[in-house]
């Protein structure tokens, strides 16, 4: 009998995939890349997602988008408080992830991993309270009973920050999908590994399927497909890269998608601009008579 | 341009009125108050007339999804635009 005390196991190393339509397939293109860590020891091989896998992730947003629009706030809220109960029971394993790939002291990934929790709860809140903050009943003048209210834009491509690999991640893609909107996601580049652990997370939280798509790979690659994809509604720059976000905002411009630029800082003590950048508002003349 | 479609159902009414890549507007005839909120909720557009069409006023908000435009004139969400806070 192998002693597992004694070294003998062989190795259960995780082969780390995309995350599309609830599911964890490879990238259709076979590709993969090697991530490092801070001090440059190799991490794992992580998907590197191709044009097409970008194609695909939006289809499965655009499907998942009637039902999770469609769910009541309160449902929604519910769900993603859960997400953040599973983070908060998975801390562990999540500090251990954001220390290998950002480096620094222990403390600092478990602060980190603290933070991004906390940013979830923060954002999870707002799914049943939005709706009162940014609607609004319109005194016109004339028998109508006139009001105004948010709702979600549609799919929303994000360019997650390049650097923090869950706070920022977190701190993107929770604002996107609290008010309804559905997500792809592309993950950092040099630091995708707690993404898609955070794809897991999801998955058990009973998150709908295609609700949050994570692409691992080039963002040279990817990005420009999703901002020029017609049936994206509008896409987040935070983590674009300085020289490519001229080029994607033309894209962008394409099929007149909402932009929140990439000068919007993601790092700041949040506030409701994440959450309206992606909202539409919907005005309804309603008669008012006997 | 105006193309003028049948439809048996308020459900087909509804899936064809969002084929679209626009949403600037929309208008629906009913004299049931809770079918005006009901299409209402389901159209992708910035803005609903019921039982009227091209009513505005500066306490409305104007403005389409997607493809018609960006940001909203009037209202609240009109005077947004112009402030910092």
């Amino acid at each position: 009998m192998p002693d597992a005390a004694a070294g003998t196991r062989l190795d259960v190393r995780k082969t780390y995939k995309l995350f599309i339509g609830g599911a964890f397939p490879r990238s259709e293109s076979g590709r993969s890349y090697p991530v490092h860590g801070k001090g440059g020891a190799l991490l794992a091989y992580a998907a590197q997602a191709s044009r097409k896998d970008a194609r695909d992730a939006v289809v499965a947003a655009r499907k998942a988008f009637a039902g999770w629009s469609g769910a009541t706030a309160y449902n929604r809220g519910q769900v993603l408080y859960r997400v953040a109960e599973m983070l908060e029971g998975r801390s562990a394993q999540f500090a251990a992830e954001v220390a290998a790939a950002e480096g620094g002291k222990g403390a600092e990934a478990r602060a980190a991993v603290a933070a991004a929790v906390d940013r979830w709860v923060w954002y999870a809140g707002w799914s049943d309270k939005i709706g009162q903050v940014a609607g609004a009943a319109n005194p016109v003048a004339g028998p109508y009973f006139n009001f105004s209210v948010p709702e979600p834009t549609g799919v929303v491509a994000i360019v997650a920050p390049p650097g923090s690999s869950l706070l920022g991640l977190i701190s993107v893609v929770a604002p996107v999908i609290v008010t309804g909107n559905t997500a792809v996601v592309i993950a950092s580049e040099s630091r995708p590994l707690p993404a898609i652990s955070l794809a897991e997370v999801l998955v058990t939280a009973d998150l709908p399927a295609g609700v949050v798509n994570v692409l691992t790979g080039r963002p040279a690659e990817l990005a420009p497909v999703l901002a020029g994809h017609m049936d994206v509604n509008a896409i987040d720059l935070s983590g674009a890269d300085v020289g490519a976000r001229t080029e994607l905002e033309q894209l962008a411009a394409s099929n007149v998608k909402r932009v929140l630029h990439a000068d919007a800082d993601w790092a700041a003590q949040p506030d409701t601009r994440r959450l309206t950048a992606f909202l539409e508002i919907k005005t309804v003349w309603h008669p008012a008579g006997t | 341009m105006l193309s003028v479609l049948t439809f048996r159902t308020p459900d087909e009414a509804v899936v064809k009125a969002n084929n679209t890549p626009y949403g600037l507007s929309a208008g629906i005839w009913t004299e049931k108050g809770s079918r005006i909120l009901w299409l209402a909720q389901k159209l992708r557009a910035g803005v609903t007339w019921a039982n009227t069409f091209n009513r505005f006023d500066p306490a409305s908000p104007f403005g389409g999804y997607q493809e018609s435009g960006y940001g909203r004139e009037g209202g609240l969400h009109g005077l947004a635009a112009y402030l910092h806070a």
